[in-house]
């Protein structure tokens, strides 16, 4: 067991192989570990290094069939029920279709920019419910019946995320979305961890919440110019709740800027997506809980605006 | 106070170690053991020998001490116990708000770590396979990470010299292999102008090949 003998690296378990080839990227499980040798490259194409599929960042702007392709490889090798699974730019209903299929184990489902429908999550939410972490930022399609349905079948659902597009709202792109917030407040009793930067969203919608999420921990609501709370009420009434927001903090505000100027239907994506998960505590390639540390986030109390900050923002459109 | 409960382990090279119960318990296979009533006399483990097993009490009382200073710390609750809390703090940004005694923890146990995990792959494998059937989670990750990142950014031959793994594919295996999983590297709209060409035929015969080669599973 001991001193010079060769350690035979090719006969460990697909198991442990799979742990290790887990931390490694996308392109490295594909191109470069099926290449070493027969166990490895057996190892990668079984289930122990898929439990968790995380293509957020491939997938990106990619075209429907290579999604859809990629997609199915990835999950069948995971056996067909992957725990967490992190896909951006969903083209459509159909994909979404195959993803719930295979939602049997899923824990973690992230979403970004996917232009899925209200009536497909109507229809299929009733296959994830074993969902603690959903992630629907910049889902432009679906509204309050989508979440809902999230909300009636997810019965662990314990983080929430799901930010719009900064941009959108100086458009006015969307009307109110307090309806969104009241199906988050009727359905999601056990939501923790609650994520709706730059929703068009008033105080009313934030108190719907408050009174129906009743073990929220951290709330993020920047960018979200009509709430206003109270220093004292969130004091008294949620002491335990960590806010960020609605005021933008400086580092990001630098990033809203940048973004504004390149801004185009998708490359909007992804810094405002990097930058929103800047105190993410979870990593991509971990194999542990999904819960999100939001210990991290910064305290930050809404202290009002008066009219003169509304100017400045007005100069950045 | 905790209990003065001690146990012996006994590798497969005949040496013993003591330890606390509390230490014991970071191994969830010797845990069950000690549960199951066989804690009363040595705990052999065959599977593990001395050099490699002091590795794995050095784990086991860094994490019981790490657990307890950050109980005193931060608000550590009981779920923190388990291996889990280790990594999570590794991967968390450090805070504003962290007070610098919890800030000063995380990084002298990171210190620590890179230290620990600083082996050779001989030894690193010992680990792995021992960390896997005494069942401690957060060593195991712990290896996995450091046998990745002994994997990454090296080409094929240079990761088969570093864990002495023979090629075992026939050169007609290999070349198949390389044309089935070549992944699409290419942009989007790179990807765009290639199918474009690929249709307007644009490319030389051997251009082509390579392309079709190189993109199998995405072009057809």
């Amino acid at each position: 067991m001991d001193g010079s003998e060769i350690r035979r690296w090719d006969e460990l378990i697909p198991d442990a192989l799979g742990l290790i080839f887990s931390n490694l990227s996308l392109k490295d499980k594909l191109t470069l570990i099926p290449t070493i040798c027969k166990s490895w490259r057996k190892a990668v194409m079984g289930p122990y290094c898929w439990q968790e599929i995380d293509i957020e960042e491939w997938s990106c702007r990619r075209q429907p069939e290579e999604l859809d392709r990629m997609l199915q490889m990835l999950i069948t090798r995971s056996s067909g029920s992957p725990r967490k699974l992190c896909v951006s730019d969903l083209p459509n209903d159909t994909i979404f279709s195959y993803v719930a299929d295979h939602a049997s184990s899923l824990q973690t489902l992230q979403l970004p920019g996917s232009k899925i429908s209200d009536s497909i999550v109507e229809h299929l939410a009733g296959k994830m419910a074993t969902i603690t972490l959903l992630d629907l930022t910049y889902c432009g399609k679906i509204g309050a019946r989508a979440l809902e349905a999230f909300g009636k079948n997810c019965k662990f659902l314990v983080t929430l995320r799901r930010n719009m597009h900064p941009s959108d709202v100086d458009v006015g792109n969307r009307g109110c979305q307090d309806n969104e917030a009241h199906a988050i407040a009727t359905t999601m009793p056990k939501l923790k961890h609650l994520e709706i930067a730059y929703m068009v969203i008033t105080t009313e919608g934030i108190l719907d919440i408050l009174s129906g999420c009743r073990e929220l921990e951290s709330l993020d609501v920047r960018g979200c110019w009509d709430v206003k709370l109270d220093d004292k009420f969130l004091d008294e009434k949620c002491s335990g709740l960590k806010v960020l927001g609605p005021s933008v903090m400086d580092n990001y505000y630098r990033n809203y800027y940048d973004d504004l100027s390149d801004y185009s239907d998708s490359s909007g994506y992804s810094a405002w997506m990097f930058s929103t998960h800047l105190y993410d505590g979870e990593s991509s390639d971990g194999v542990w809980d999904d819960e999100q540390r939001l210990e991290e986030l910064e305290l930050r109390f809404y202290e009002g605006f008066d009219e003169e900050d509304d100017d400045d923002f007005g100069e950045f459109e | 106070m905790a209990s003065a409960k001690v146990f012996v382990l006994r590798t497969c090279d005949g040496e013993t170690f003591e330890i606390d119960e509390s230490v014991a318990y970071v191994s969830e296979t010797i845990k069950n053991m000690i549960e199951d009533g066989f804690g009363h006399d040595l705990i052999p483990l065959p599977n593990v020998s001395s050099k490699i097993l002091l590795k794995v009490i050095e784990y086991c009382r860094k994490h019981v001490s790490n657990f307890e200073s950050s109980k005193k710390t931060s608000n550590g609750d009981e779920k923190d116990k388990d291996n889990d809390s280790w990594k999570k703090e590794k991967e968390a940004v450090p805070e504003v708000e962290k007070d610098a005694e919890e800030k000063a923890r995380v990084e002298e146990l990171k210190e620590w770590e890179t230290t620990f995990i600083d082996i050779d792959q001989q030894v690193l494998f010992d680990l792995l396979q021992a960390a896997n059937y005494l069942n401690i989670k957060g060593l195991l990750v712990m290896a996995a990470e450091k046998a990745a990142s002994m994997i990454r950014g090296k080409t094929p031959e240079q990761i088969r010299e570093t864990f002495n793994i023979k090629n075992d594919f026939t050169p007609e295996e290999y070349e198949d292999i390389r044309k089935k999983d070549a992944m699409n590297d290419f942009t989007p709209e790179e990807y765009e102008e290639i199918r474009k060409k690929i249709a307007d035929n644009h490319f030389t015969p051997e251009e082509y090949e390579q392309i079709r080669k190189e993109n199998a599973w995405a072009i057809e």
